[in-house]
């Protein structure tokens, strides 16, 4: 038998679900420009009523009376493709790694500049050229051999320069790995507190669907730290996420902890040292915090310890040392220095230091006596020994002495000398100009790498997004035509009570009165 | 596909961010002209362009090294040119004088004229280029081509860098015969060990005198003229043979036998390794002749022998031949060669600064008896000193060198060590006579009043003296003061100044003049001359200035007959401000004497036969006996009897038979000339393909320049209108993008609901 008002009861869902689906249709306009929105819609079904289904209208026991039970709905979703979610953080991670190197080796090719602004090679060849010049003149003539002093010095200090300012890099990025830290930290406490919340609202309310709102929040959160670091998600039955970033877990979801990353002192160990506060070795794949550990710690062929080799500010720190160490060497032991010390054209400031970009000076010996370069070593047959001396041709008549100019040529030839090693680790051999190209080239070749991968990355996350907008975004159009249909809809099931208004009208004032 | 519109806006954001990029970069092309600003924007690009740009710093560099090159090469062939005309006269000279019949006197002209071309060559060959002399080598000094002068004043040898062209036929065993060079971009490839630079890597800017102008003979012998030895006097000659030079020092003898033989012992002496090893060495003949010999001592066709005086004679040094003088150290080598054989010496070494011990060893004695093992002295004198060492200072502390070049210097550990020798005869008081001494003529002076009111005689005021004097000229007397200065010029512009500033009053731009003869001549600014008188001033006015002695000059004697025969003088003559040492051996009577006085003043100043001296005109001379005469060194003057490859030294010898009338051997000149021209022919021609070399390098490198510039421009500079039409296009595309904006947000179905 059919309950007398089994009607209204179904038309009442109906206009309930027709009017919750025209307020989640509203949802979805208003949030239309909400980051992180999920579009959602109200999951419908047909009410149906289990029992017997014949058409036995007149039986007494048949359930035939209690179909047409109307709609009803299972809840308000939200329309995600966790796949989408996982490749879009995958990639987002990319572009975030070499976005972050790209700029910072700019910074270090703003430094290292050779076209816009005058650098190694502009100063070296002044060097070259004061020597090119002395070569022509007498060995004495201080005049000349000064210019050459001077040049040296504009070349140490465009060295002590680059050091410094090398330094100031290293140390921006340094910091701003540390400030990178505390925030992912603050921000798995904030994801850490949006866990507990979801798992709440689940507990409290286990029938319900799940928290849409808050789950985007989560996953926001989620969408940036994947540009820390490469990271898997998972879901717990208790609606709680737990975030893995280079295979440690940072957020557990089931325990609600957090681990945090810790920072070594910077000033202690020279390098960035990350390490999990659970004791784990830090160990990213990609991100941004990839990025800053290659930046900071990379000293490609010079790598030791907790550096890597990547071609970072630490290796091009070591190739400016090994420049200047080099040049200073070279130079150096051309003019005998190996041999005698105070033939030494530079020197570290400090004495019996290693000679470094920073420290490189001028030697005082060279300083104080400009044609010291002038000078060649020679052995004095009447006393046996090795003297230094203008290259001299000594009249024994008279006693005249010629002055020949051969050390500073035989110093102008370690310019194009092929042979040179640059690098304890054998980084280059070749020449000065040619390390100079060779470096130049690794940070070009390198930024060059960063900026295709950054844009490659930044395409396919593009992509990903368009794709995730697909699913998850709210269209216009789509919502219009679902709000003109729930009204419709709305409209239809009320015009419903009215028919089954009049129904009753009939069956109840109209029945059984005749010729009213 | 769902098209959102998050999609919409996040592409058209994207896309308005690529084309104000692409924009924004086009910009900052077209307003630095540059492709790329950072090795990054096209990391290919930028490699090349610092190689290019290396490449253009060194083109510019090796252009200005050959610009340098090029002014060289230039004066070089300019003046081998002008050496070629030169050599045309010469020849012609030489063509007239052996071609007609000329007397001697003729002869002589024409020998003259040569010598002065000779000059002229030796001039030419001088010419400097920016200070450098392009002749001499590595040597910066100009001037490296000399003349000497024979006894007669004519000139006679020429010698490059103090060494006669003719004693050696390798021109590279001439002092400063490396070159001098510059990088022009060859490659210059140093030797890394060896410093050394290989000559075909560089560019040389300096030549060879020698080798231009030819050295060596067809035969070379030195005639010493043995008669012009003195006996007791000591000679110090430099002999090149067979290309070794040796300094040999001999004292003359009594006889022209004995100067032989002694000569040819300290030859035998100082050759004594080219005889042990079989080599040529030189020996003098009786007539005075050294000739070069080969070990069977038979006269070598073509050698050379070469001697000149040493210039640089030796100062007189003890008997101990240590290194004393040496330019170098003279406490640590032992001149092992002149130590005598068989001496015994006794050696101080001093170690650190310990006390000095005192060594003794023999020196060795030469064993030449077998000439496949010579044994040298001084090589005994080494083991001999070492033993000695070892004893006194234990084995190995102290070494002496026993190889050349280092032989005989002494060492501890590297380190030199102090030594002192003298042998045990060694009397470090007593003084050390000059093997010479000279007579002491007896001079005598008296004085002449040749007081003349307008002359002050210059050469006898003292320098740095301030003088006074009084000076009257147009009736105003005027006391003067003044200053001599360094030469007489000096002090003539000094009183000229005072002069002139005292009158200036009287005489305003009056102009004073002082002659070589100390005559004044005041013209005033009219130009009319005034008399000047001078006078000496008052002792009580002179205010400690020092009176000028107008009065008196002072006569010299010489007392020709108080001279002893035989016996060697030395005096010294001043003349103006000129001074003459002379030396001369005095003869059996009073005529000998003057007649050897005149022969050595040549006419520097007059000698009468009671021996009074005067001046050509009236400037007093002084004459003193020479208490130190310059060199103790007796000087001998030998001749070369074949022809020279050197054409500068040809020519001399050439006047040197003219004025001997040996006719033929100026013959043989000619056709030497002519080989000497072609030869110099050829060098200009050399010449001519290096400035060639340079010019094609400098063009070639100025060509490159371009080249480089425009591959820099490739590389680096931007195509302008390529740019800017790119520019506008970006431009275009960004507006295209903005208007587009509106429309973004397209419209939705709620605008028609």
């Amino acid at each position: 038998m059919r309950p007398t008002f089994l009607g209204f009861e179904t038309q009442k869902r109906t206009l309930q679900i027709a009017q919750k689906s025209i307020d989640i249709t509203g949802n979805n306009v208003s949030n239309i420009n909400t980051p992180g929105y999920t579009r959602q819609r109200v999951d419908l079904y047909a009410q149906y009523f289990m029992g017997n289904r014949d058409l036995k209208w007149s039986s007494k026991s048949n359930s035939l009376s209690m179909t047409g039970q109307g709609v009803n709905a299972y809840g308000v979703s939200q329309i995600r493709d966790i796949y989408i979610d996982k490749r879009y953080r995958a990639n987002v991670a990319i572009e975030a790694e070499s976005e972050t190197a790209r700029n910072i080796l700019s910074e270090l090719e703003d430094v290292l500049d050779n076209f816009e602004t005058d650098g190694l090679q502009n100063f070296t060849h002044q060097f070259f050229k004061a020597m090119q010049d002395y070569s022509g003149e007498k060995p004495d003539s201080e005049e000349i051999a000064v210019t050459c002093v001077n040049t040296a010095k504009n070349l140490c200090q465009l060295l002590n320069d680059y050091d410094l300012r090398l330094t100031e890099i290293e140390d921006t990025y340094v910091q701003d790995l540390r400030d990178t830290v505390d925030y992912i930290n603050e921000l798995t406490n904030e994801m850490n507190v949006l866990n507990d919340k979801i798992v709440k609202e689940k507990f409290h309310y286990p029938e319900e669907y799940d928290p849409n709102e808050l789950l985007d929040e989560m996953n926001l959160y989620i969408d940036e730290l994947a540009t820390y670091g490469n990271i898997e998600v998972e879901r717990h039955e208790s609606g709680a996420y737990s975030v893995k970033m280079g295979g440690v877990t940072i957020l557990d979801g089931e325990n609600f902890k957090t681990n945090h990353i810790l920072m070594k002192d910077y000033e202690t160990y020279g390098n960035a040292v990350l390490y999990w506060q659970s004791g784990d070795s830090f160990n990213v794949t990609s991100g941004s915090l990839k990025a800053y550990y290659n930046l900071i710690n990379g000293n490609g062929v010079y790598a030791t310890g907790n550096q890597n080799n990547y071609y970072g500010i630490a290796y091009y720190k070591s190739a400016v040392d090994e420049f200047a160490r080099t040049i200073a060497n070279t130079f150096n032991k051309a003019n005998y220095a190996n041999i005698d010390e105070f033939r030494a054209m530079f020197a570290p400031s400090e004495k019996d230091a290693v000679v470094t970009a920073k420290n490189i000076r001028v030697a005082d010996s060279w300083e104080k006596n400009p044609t010291m370069i002038g000078q060649v070593r020679k052995f004095d047959p009447i006393t046996g020994l090795y003297e230094y001396g203008y290259d001299e041709i000594r009249d024994e008549n008279t006693g005249d002495v010629q002055l020949q100019n051969t050390n500073v040529l035989y110093l102008i030839s370690q310019f194009d000398n092929e042979e040179i090693r640059f690098g304890t680790a054998h980084d280059f051999k070749g020449s000065v100009n040619g390390y100079i190209a060779f470096i130049s080239n690794r940070l070009g070749q390198t930024i060059q790498y960063e900026k295709s991968r950054n844009e490659t990355a930044q395409s396919t996350v593009d992509t990903i997004l368009d794709a995730r907008d697909d699913v998850s975004a709210v269209q216009m159009d789509e919502e219009g035509i679902n709000m003109l249909n729930y009204q419709k809809w709305y409209k239809a099931s009320s015009r419903m009570v009215t028919t089954l208004d009049d129904l009753l009208d009939k069956l109840i004032n109209g029945t059984g009165r005749v010729g009213l | 596909m769902r098209i959102t519109n998050p999609t919409l806006l996040r592409g058209y954001n994207r896309d308005l961010n690529r084309v104000m990029n692409l924009k924004n970069k086009s910009e900052h092309m077209i307003t630095t002209t540059r492709q790329f600003s950072r090795a990054s924007d096209n990391p290919l690009s930028a490699a090349k362009a610092l190689n290019v740009r290396k490449s253009q710093h060194y083109s510019e560099q090796y252009q200005e090294n050959l610009k340098v090159a090029a002014k060289f090469y230039t004066e070089a062939e300019t003046s081998l040119i002008q050496v070629s005309d030169q050599m045309a006269v010469i020849r012609e000279t030489i063509i007239a004088a052996v071609n007609t019949t000329k007397d001697q006197q003729d002869l002589n002209i024409y020998a003259k004229q040569l010598e002065t071309k000779a000059e002229e060559l030796c001039a030419i060959f001088n010419t400097d280029s920016a200070g450098r002399a392009i002749f001499g080598g590595e040597c910066d000094d100009p001037q490296p081509f000399n003349i000497l002068k024979d006894t007669n004043g004519h000139p006679s040898i020429v010698t490059y860098h103090g060494i006669p062209v003719n004693s050696m036929n390798d021109f590279t065993k001439f002092p400063y015969s490396d070159d001098v060079n510059v990088d022009v971009g060859l490659g210059m490839a140093v030797n890394q060990e060896s410093h050394e630079i290989d000559p075909d890597s560089v560019l040389r800017i300096s030549f060879i005198g020698p080798e231009v102008t030819g050295c060596g003979a067809e035969r070379g012998v030195a005639d010493v003229d043995l008669s012009a030895i003195v006996q007791n006097r000591t000679y110090s000659l430099y002999v090149y043979a067979g290309d070794v030079k040796q300094k040999v020092d001999f004292v003359g003898q009594g006889t022209q036998q004995e100067n032989v033989d002694e000569i040819n012992r300290v030859l035998k002496e100082a050759y004594k390794k080219e005889i042990a090893y079989g080599r040529n060495y030189p020996e003098m003949d009786a007539q005075g002749v050294i000739s070069l010999r080969d070990k069977m001592g038979d006269a070598v066709e073509d050698g050379i022998v070469s001697v000149i005086n040493n210039p640089y004679p030796p100062k007189h040094t003890s008997e101990l031949k240590v290194d004393n003088d040496s330019n170098y150290t003279d406490k640590y080598k032992l001149r092992l060669s002149e130590l005598p054989e068989g001496e015994t010496y006794k050696v101080n070494v001093q170690l650190g600064n310990d006390e000095a011990k005192v060594i003794e060893f023999e020196t060795g004695s030469d064993n030449l008896s077998d000439p496949n093992n010579p044994v040298f002295r001084e090589d005994i004198t080494v083991q001999n000193f070492q033993e000695a060492l070892d004893e006194a200072f234990g084995e190995g502390v102290i070494t002496i060198s026993p190889n050349d070049p280092t032989k005989g210097v002494i060492s501890s550990e590297g380190n030199i060590v102090k030594l002192s020798v003298y042998n045990d005869k060694y009397d470090p008081d007593a003084t050390h006579e000059p093997a010479t001494s000279y007579g002491k003529a007896d001079i005598t002076t008296t004085s002449t009043d040749v007081k003349q009111s307008n002359t002050l005689y210059l050469a006898k005021l003292k320098e740095d003296t301030s003088y006074a004097m009084n000076v009257t000229i147009g009736g105003t007397t005027k006391k003067v003061v003044f200053k001599a200065g360094k030469t007489v010029s000096d002090t003539k512009k000094e009183i000229a100044e005072a002069v002139e500033k005292e009158f200036e009053k009287d005489y305003p731009d009056g102009t004073l003049k002082v002659n070589n003869k100390g005559e004044f001549n005041f013209t005033d600014k009219d130009g009319d001359k005034q008399t000047v008188k001078l006078e000496e001033v008052a002792a009580a006015d002179l205010d400690g200035y020092t009176s000028v002695d107008l009065g008196k000059t002072t006569n010299y004697k010489i007392d020709l007959t108080a001279l002893e025969d035989g016996k060697e003088y030395s005096l010294k003559f001043i003349v103006g401000n000129d001074v003459k040492n002379i030396t001369f051996t005095a003869g059996a009577n009073a005529g000998a004497n003057k007649t050897a006085i005149e022969n050595e003043l040549k006419g520097f100043a007059k000698l009468d036969d009671n021996g009074n001296i005067t001046a050509n005109g009236n400037v007093p001379v002084t004459v003193s006996n020479n208490p130190a005469p310059d060199s103790k060194n007796g000087k001998i003057y030998e001749r070369e009897s074949a022809y020279s490859y050197n054409y500068i030294q040809l020519t001399l010898d050439a006047a040197r038979a003219l004025r001997e009338g040996d006719i033929e051997y100026a013959n043989g000149c000619i056709d030497r000339l002519v080989e000497s021209n072609e030869k110099l022919l050829v060098e200009i021609a050399d010449l001519g393909c290096n400035e060639e070399f340079i010019d094609f390098n400098i063009s070639r490198l100025t060509v490159r320049d371009l080249n480089l510039a425009e591959r820099q421009n490739d590389l680096e500079i931007i195509d302008p209108a390529k740019q800017i039409t790119l520019w506008k296009q970006y431009e275009a595309m960004y507006n295209a993008c903005l208007q587009m904006s509106s429309s973004v947000v397209p419209q939705s179905i709620f605008d028609y609901i």
